[in-house]
């Protein structure tokens, strides 16, 4: 075990805990050392690819256009393997009324055109929107998915790590934010009904979906395929267990 | 040589023209905590591979990260990950081994884990008695190395966030003596470096080592980092591929760098 051939992780801290629970029981059937070096975010850990100082980056969205760029100026490519889809969730205080909003609305609320709840259903208040940072996938997957390229988040917007972005929803009856399914706590926080369909009722109806991925840069080692492979099976049961709940 | 020591200014300053002087040395500065793992590497650097002599410096992550991004020195010996805003384009840090500390008690005692805010509780003095924490009904001894000693404040920073132990632990001279006293005292407990839990065979049959948060101290949960006081060192450079302190970072992650790891009761990652 202690000689056996060691393979680096690093990156999102959204898919952290699940990988170190993959692979501390992939390490007690195959020689292998997997090393997970903290959640840092996914950007970092695409970084740690093109420095070399990682072997696999853990993502919660895609490879930014520039950083592809980069690679392919240096004969290099990334290569992504989709370990599971999880859901994306508005979330907004347990007080706040609203149940549902749509994909629109979102738009609306989170590139700043829409600032009142009143505008969608909700009592006359102004909207706190918190976004992550931008070295999260997560927000990228956000961003990409509702606001596509042509639109960002408002610059009233207030940046803060998952856990800040928690805590002050928890505290504050009208702000709103986003967090993946897998990281979602359940104390005085409410996800909301995205155009009518909860995520846990029905996953494969649920539009904000983002790949959960772990990338590699170059050629990819057999040890390290073998585990990729792994990781995706791993995935793909969860998300079929998922469908039939 | 390998010189602990201070590092002069004037051995890598720039000059006025702004071009670098020329050195021998690999300069190298970060925490005391690594001081044992970097100089064992210097020196098996040098003896197999002809590589120059090496000065290292003590003086924190923090100041060894600032002085690698200024090119002061060739590499910092970081015991933590870097921040977002140091993660910047030029700044290379590579994990090179891992440790752990554990949490130890008397095999009697019917505890087989706690919390880390319950194990705090009773390190700081803040909870004496074991049955608050779902433990008999026995007063709680904490046994410490002495003050000063380096595997007190390891555990000091891994285990209590570098907050101290309560006034009434009791302090013994060394691994040995601190493992036979959670030995014979069955409401002991006590924090030990993985590695010289592991190097100090006696007593081990009457000694216990708890989980924390329900996570067992083990090889997988120290390389995947569930065990929640685990460890963690890197060496950062700032200089380009191929310069010196690039061929001590290879070296470091190395079989031979790694085998030094080991040697040493950490555990490799490379």
């Amino acid at each position: 075990m202690h000689d056996a051939p060691a393979l680096q992780l690093t990156g999102s801290t959204t898919l952290l805990h699940r990988m170190q629970r993959i692979a501390e029981a992939y390490m007690a059937t195959h020689a292998l050392r997997l090393v997970i070096n903290g959640g840092c975010g996914t950007m970092r850990g695409y970084k740690a690819l093109l420095d070399g100082t990682s072997d696999i980056a853990m993502a919660s969205g895609a490879v930014p256009e520039h950083l592809a760029d980069l690679a392919a100026a240096r004969g290099r490519f990334f290569n992504e393997t989709i370990v599971t889809r999880d859901a994306l969730l508005p979330l907004v205080n347990g007080a706040n009324p609203l149940k549902n909003l749509t994909r629109l609305q979102l738009r609306h609320i989170f590139s700043g055109r829409i600032a009142n709840w009143r505008a969608v259903g909700g009592p006359d208040r102004p909207i706190e929107v918190l976004v992550g940072l931008p070295t999260g996938g997560v927000s990228a997957s956000w961003r990409a998915l509702l606001l596509g390229d042509e639109d960002t988040f408002t610059p009233q917007a207030r940046v803060a790590g998952a856990h800040e972005r928690l805590a002050h929803v928890a505290q504050q009856r009208w702000a709103i934010t986003y967090i993946p399914r897998m990281a979602l706590p359940t104390r005085r926080l409410k996800a909301l009904r995205v155009d009518g369909v909860a995520d846990d009722a029905a996953p494969h109806d649920y539009p904000l979906r983002a790949p959960m991925m772990l990338v590699t840069l170059g050629r990819l080692a057999p040890v390290a395929a073998r585990f990729i492979a792994h990781a995706a099976s791993v995935g793909a049961g969860s998300q079929a267990q998922a469908g039939h709940e | 040589m390998v010189l602990a020591g201070a590092v002069g200014a004037a051995a890598c300053a720039p000059d006025p023209s702004g071009t670098r002087h020329r050195r021998e040395a690999l300069l190298i500065g970060g925490a005391s905590a690594m001081l044992p793992l970097t100089t064992a590497l210097a020196q098996a650097l040098m003896r197999e591979r002809g590589a120059p002599a090496a000065v290292i410096e003590r003086g924190g992550s923090l100041p060894a990260y600032i002085a690698a991004s200024r090119h002061v020195i060739d590499v910092a010996a970081m015991t933590r990950a870097l921040s977002d805003s140091e993660d910047s384009a030029g700044a290379h840090q590579y994990l090179i081994a891992r440790g752990r500390v554990d949490i130890v008690v008397n095999r009697a005692l019917s505890v087989a884990g706690l919390s880390q805010s319950r194990l705090r509780a009773l390190l700081t003095g803040e909870v004496k008695h074991w049955a608050p924490v779902g433990g008999p009904i026995l007063p709680v001894t904490v046994y410490v190395h002495a003050r000063g000693a380096a595997a007190r404040a390891c555990a000091e920073q891994v285990v209590l966030d570098g907050g101290e132990f309560g006034v009434d632990a009791r302090e013994c001279a060394g691994d040995a003596k601190l493992l036979a006293a959670v030995a014979a005292d069955p409401g002991a407990i006590a924090c030990i470096d993985a590695s010289a839990c592991q190097a100090e065979g006696s007593d081990q049959g009457q000694l216990a080592r708890l989980a924390i948060d329900g996570v067992a101290a083990s090889h997988a949960t120290v390389l995947t980092e569930r065990y929640p006081f685990t460890y963690s060192f890197y060496l950062l450079r700032h200089g380009r591929p191929g310069d010196v302190g690039d061929a001590f970072i290879r070296f470091a992650r190395s079989a031979a760098g790694q085998a030094i790891v080991a040697r040493l009761g950490l555990v490799g990652v490379c």
